[in-house]
């Protein structure tokens, strides 16, 4: 098989959607891991209440970038998803059960017409404890495809379903990304947020979340130091950078501008990982095998051919939808947004 | 309990468990833009109201049916990798489809939910087919992929491989018309028995409450004309089944011996080992007249395949029945629901007897989805692509599947359980605004 537009259309929208999912379901998991802090210090209402409006009408379109990536997953790169799925069996599962938590606790603390305290202390455990957790496995399986375990045919139970996934390298990734989500999420609430005080500890908590990545980030390089190169060293650099500039630089008349400086933090993060990865789809060597290569891994050309022609069609009737969406829904400035005192 | 048949359960229960939310999803939305037409003719509070408590269930329902279905495409993987590694790409189309189509559903119902007051009544009115439209699209198109399973093209199966792969050929399978009009039709079935029946029994309960009459009203003409649509729907399933998996009619029937003018069977107990059904009421002729439209055509029993690639016939043939069972009976009620409009009467919101009967109704629409789902797959066993893959052959390698089922099952119990809960809520809280 030879690697020709299809394929590198079709890559570039796997890494597209994984950079949305990242940026928008990362900002709705970020929020849910602030609830933690807004339980701590019982200034409950106040602050669960911006987080809740901030993500309401948007929440569910942005968790189906998830969709859109699995469909570009097992549609066009079959036999790396049906490893994954093997392999990974267990933290796939526990993204899962993430999933179904959190969507499952948000909608009903919406609309539940009877609130008691309890039930409001359950939906917010809930929430806040899968928001964790998700992308924190999510993290797990990012870094673990790049692990070059041996599976040899016949492998017993931990060999084959445990090892893959469970290693420092892959914890700190997945403590990595808790990290990022809730930078991102602190990064887009500190523009929407009208409430002076809320915005100074918000801001705080802001510094305190990049410093965290870049701990943790450099953590993962270090671990990583003998496969080190030149790009993704680069681009993680570079996104460093972007995410100072988010965090530190003062606030700018338009929020889209910061808004889009975070989308292309997150987007360079995304490349540089996925710039590390290529070109293997992961590097376990099962039954003596060396890894798995994107390009063994696709579809044959006319599905990768049929699905690029979908997926474009697609986004041409989507981003309109979604941009009128977002105008619709998110403010343009800080002040159009919510009540005066 | 033994892997596949722990996997096979794990499908089903999240499938089952999934499909009431895809059914909600495609038809309540034309429940809603009706009441909110009706509002903006007639400036009634109470039409309002319902387009505002129906979205709000809608949305409930919604999101947990987003999360099964997302789980629903990672399970996939997760138990069957073997038939995802070969037929992910071949049915890829309808999925990929179904992702955008899902995707504008969801931009819709943000714009109906969240934009009263943000966008124009239109615009809120057109969100709102749109997220109908969309749900059905949705639907047409996973059923396609499924029905590609039970009729599989688009594809050479070489040495265990798929080659020469026409994704179109695969998504416009032989199959898929009938499926996805059989299934488009009981959601609004189903659907719309389950919300009447509701609130027939509030009804009951507050006589004088405006507000669940008028739902009455609203809902079941589509419940009625999707009901009597379906004889149509599914005569043509039949007969689409009776050509492409004579095996999967045979076993609805308990049909073992291959016969000239075979009868149609109501009821009775298949004995595989004895391959017989007795205890049944044969009407002569009928099946190869349905099957085949001719009284006096040969229709194969199982006795014509191979025993090992039998379906399970009891679990098929009862939930078959079972099935039609439903539909004959939601149809007599239809035809009385006619007949009382013919005559220009209430009873279907008046009369206690008719609430009490719809009441009774409300879960049977759904029940027969499931059980309609059960004919299609457990029909289709031991196949998970027919006559092309077992589903043995598809099963993921890791072992200790009973334990990852067992969680499935409490999650969703759990979440049934608040759903439950919660529409009980919301169904307090309009009554109190209606009894005072």
């Amino acid at each position: 098989m030879i690697a020709d537009f299809s394929f590198i259309i079709l890559l570039g929208y796997l890494v597209g959607s994984i950079c949305l999912y990242l940026l928008l379901g990362g900002a709705d998991f970020g929020a849910g891991i602030m609830e933690f802090y807004s339980r701590t210090v019982d200034r409950h209402q106040r602050e669960k209440l911006p987080t809740t409006q901030a993500i309401s009408a948007v929440w569910e379109v942005n968790h189906i970038w998830l969709i859109i990536a699995i469909v570009i997953l097992f549609v066009g790169f079959p036999h790396g998803y049906a490893d994954i799925s093997i392999h990974l069996h267990i933290p796939v599962f526990l993204v899962l059960t993430g999933i179904v938590f959190r969507g499952a606790a948000f909608a009903f603390r919406s609309y539940d017409v009877e609130p008691t305290p309890f039930k409001e202390m359950a939906y917010s455990w809930c929430f806040a404890l899968s928001s964790v957790l998700t992308p924190f496995w999510f993290g797990v399986i990012a870094v673990s495809l790049s692990q070059p375990v041996v599976i040899a045919e016949g492998a017993d139970f931990f060999t084959a379903y445990v090892n893959p996934w469970l290693g420092w390298k892959q914890l700190f990734g997945g403590a990595f990304l808790i990290v990022v989500c809730a930078w991102i999420s602190t990064s887009f609430l500190a523009i929407e947020i009208d409430d002076f005080q809320l915005m100074v500890r918000i801001k705080r908590w802001k510094t305190v979340f990049l410093l965290g990545s870049a701990i943790l980030g450099m953590g993962i390089m270090t671990l990583h130091f003998d496969r080190l190169n030149l790009l993704p060293s680069a681009l993680s650099a570079l996104a460093m950078i972007l995410a100072g500039l988010v965090t530190f630089r003062a606030q700018v008349g338009n929020p889209w501008v910061t808004r889009v400086v975070i989308g292309a933090t997150v987007s360079t993060l995304v490349v540089a990982w996925a710039s590390w990865q290529y070109p293997d789809f992961h590097r376990w060597q099962i039954a003596e095998g060396d890894g798995l290569r994107l390009i063994e891994s696709a579809a044959p050309r006319a599905v990768r051919l049929a699905l690029v022609g979908a997926l474009t069609a697609g986004a041409v009737i989507l981003f309109p939808a979604l941009v009128w969406m977002f105008s619709v829904f998110k403010p343009t400035t800080a002040k159009s947004l919510g009540h005066k005192k | 309990m033994e892997d596949l048949l722990a996997a096979r359960w794990q499908m089903a229960v999240s499938l089952g468990f999934h499909i009431i939310f895809s059914c909600i999803a495609m038809a309540m939305p034309f429940f809603m833009v009706r009441a909110q037409l009706l509002w903006s003719r007639t400036n009634k509070e109470v039409y309002r109201d319902l387009a505002r408590q129906w979205a709000k269930g809608v949305a409930v329902f919604f999101a947990v049916g987003a999360v099964s279905g997302t789980v629903l495409s990672m399970e996939l993987g997760l138990l069957w990798p073997e038939f995802m590694r070969h037929a992910g790409p071949i049915i890829g189309m309808p999925f990929s489809l179904e992702g955008l189509a899902f995707f504008i559903e969801a931009i819709a119902l943000a714009f109906f939910l969240y934009g009263e007051g943000k966008v124009s009544h239109p615009v809120r009115l057109g969100a709102g087919i749109v997220v109908g439209v969309m749900g059905i699209m949705s639907g047409v198109l996973v059923v396609s992929a499924n029905s590609w399973m039970n009729s599989p093209t688009g594809f050479d199966w070489v040495d265990g491989k798929p080659e020469n792969i026409d994704p179109w050929a695969a998504m416009f399978n032989p199959g898929w018309f009938h499926q996805a009009l059989h299934m488009s039709i009981a959601a609004f079935v189903a659907t719309g028995f389950a919300v009447v029946g509701v609130h027939a029994f509030q009804r009951l309960r507050h006589p004088d409450s405006e507000f669940h009459r008028r739902a009455i009203e609203i809902v079941m003409p589509f419940a009625v004309g999707a009901t009597l649509l379906q004889f149509v729907s599914g005569d043509l399933i039949a007969k689409q089944v009776a050509r492409l998996q004579p095996e999967k009619l045979a076993a609805m029937e308990g049909q073992f011996e291959t016969l000239k003018s075979a009868p149609l069977r109501i009821g009775g107990i298949p004995n595989e080992a004895e391959r017989v059904t007795p205890y049944s009421i044969e009407i002569p002729g009928g099946l190869s007249f349905l099957a085949t439209g001719d009284f006096n055509a040969t229709i194969p029993g199982l006795e014509a395949f191979p025993e090992e690639n039998w379906p399970p016939v009891a679990i098929t043939h009862y939930s078959f029945q079972i099935m039609v069972g439903i539909g004959v009976l939601l149809a007599m009620v239809s035809v009385v629901w006619i007949w009382q409009r013919f005559r220009r009467q209430e009873w279907f919101t008046e009369k206690p007897i008719f609430l009490w009967t719809l009441f009774a109704l409300s879960p049977l629409g759904f029940i027969a989805i499931e059980a309609g789902w059960i004919v299609t797959e457990v029909g289709r066993q031991p196949w998970i692509i027919y006559h092309i893959m077992r589903t043995e052959d598809a099963l993921t390698s890791m072992p200790g599947l009973s334990w990852m089922f067992y969680l499935i099952v409490v999650i969703y119990l759990v979440l049934t359980i608040i759903l439950i809960a919660l529409m009980s809520g919301m169904i307090r809280a309009i009554n109190r605004k209606y009894d005072r």
